[in-house]
């Protein structure tokens, strides 16, 4: 990268160019409606593919659609807290306030998911293994990603100074980052109740096509689900962030009809 | 989890052959299946809900402070 100094700059200058948020609430504007039906378009073809389209497992039998929801929902926790991960690095790094906005909009996106990989897995493991939980490695290191998000959700807003909330979160959602590997790898590190990966996996999928591909349908489904909650989530932030600054320093509103809102309505985002 | 391939004859929408009926009650796991399905449709349904009302609120809230002629991206 040292020998690449104009490929850098431009790298920068694109990512800077992007993060103005002006230039954001542009583009995310127009991304918006785009997302929103087409994430909606994709989980309902998802969702007949799954409960309609696809087999019954030989040995599991009709069980096996709790994996639709279950396995992608689990892919997007694990990337979701990636994207926190890397946003929180980049408002720790160059302390620019879209990262910071964009970590603090994604992890109860994360959050969610996580909550549905938790849930799921547990209405699954009941009649596949006879039990709602076991303490094994991976049902374990999710359990702790789960509280990674609401840590880093609570934290955030722990501190009356905002800008404080969002460094300390930041500061979590990295240390944070070690428990990936830790999930991605427990069903091969420790014998656990929970199979390994059978698409994810070195010699590729090990999973019948015919299943595989509306799990993929739904993975689509639900990462465009996020893009969509994350611009909306976002977009929100700057909105209540500007409406902030606009009573603290008083630009006078036509009508008086914020006259009403005490200043003390203007929280941080998401708090 | 389905790491083979199915019996020939058991896929596609073989799955309805047996009524309505037989269709929900998913083979005897339906306490299981439907929950989970009614699990993540309610959670980020949701979340969905909640962050699209906070949405409105905010670009509301905003237009409230902002003169008429004023930017209201």
């Amino acid at each position: 990268m040292r020998y690449n100094a104009p490929a850098e700059g431009h790298a920068i200058a694109m990512l800077s160019y992007l993060a103005n948020p002006a230039r954001f609430m542009r583009i995310s504007g127009v991304a918006l409606p785009w997302l929103g039906a087409s994430s909606l378009v994709v989980l309902a073809l998802g969702l007949v593919w799954s409960l309609l389209l696809a087999p019954p497992d030989y040995q599991q039998g009709e069980s096996v659609r709790i994996m639709f929801i279950h396995v992608p929902a689990a892919w997007m926790a694990l990337s979701v807290y990636l994207f926190v991960a890397i946003a929180s690095a980049v408002a720790l790094v160059w302390r620019h306030p879209l990262a910071e906005i964009a970590a603090q909009a994604a992890a109860p996106i994360g959050a969610a998911f996580t909550l549905i990989c938790l849930a799921t897995g547990s209405l699954w493991g009941r009649p596949m293994w006879g039990a709602w939980w076991v303490w094994d490695a991976r049902l374990t290191s999710v359990l702790v990603l789960f509280f990674l998000y609401l840590g880093y959700i609570a934290l955030v807003n722990a501190f009356d100074d905002a800008s404080r909330g969002g460094r300390a979160g930041s500061l979590l959602a990295l240390v944070g980052i070690v428990n990936l590997p830790i999930i991605k790898f427990s069903v091969d590190w420790w014998n656990t109740l929970h199979q390994p990966a059978s698409v994810l996996r070195l010699g590729g999928p090990t999973i019948a096509v015919s299943m595989l591909i509306p799990l993929l349908v739904m993975a689509l489904g639900f990462s465009l689900l996020f893009g969509w909650l994350l611009l909306l989530r976002m977009r929100t932030a700057l909105n209540e962030r500007k409406a902030r600054a606009l009573r603290l320093y008083g630009v006078p509103a036509a009508g008086g009809a914020e006259s009403g809102q005490p200043v003390a309505a203007a929280r941080p985002a998401w708090r | 989890m389905g790491n083979r391939l199915p019996p020939p004859g058991r896929l596609g929408a073989e799955t309805m052959t047996g009524g309505p009926a037989a269709y929900f009650a998913m083979g005897g796991y339906a306490a299981f299946v439907w929950p989970a399905y009614g699990i993540a449709a309610a959670v980020l349904g949701g979340l969905a809900i909640y962050s699209w009302r906070r949405h409105s609120a905010s670009v509301d809230a905003l237009a409230r402070l902002q003169p008429p002629a004023g930017n209201r991206e």
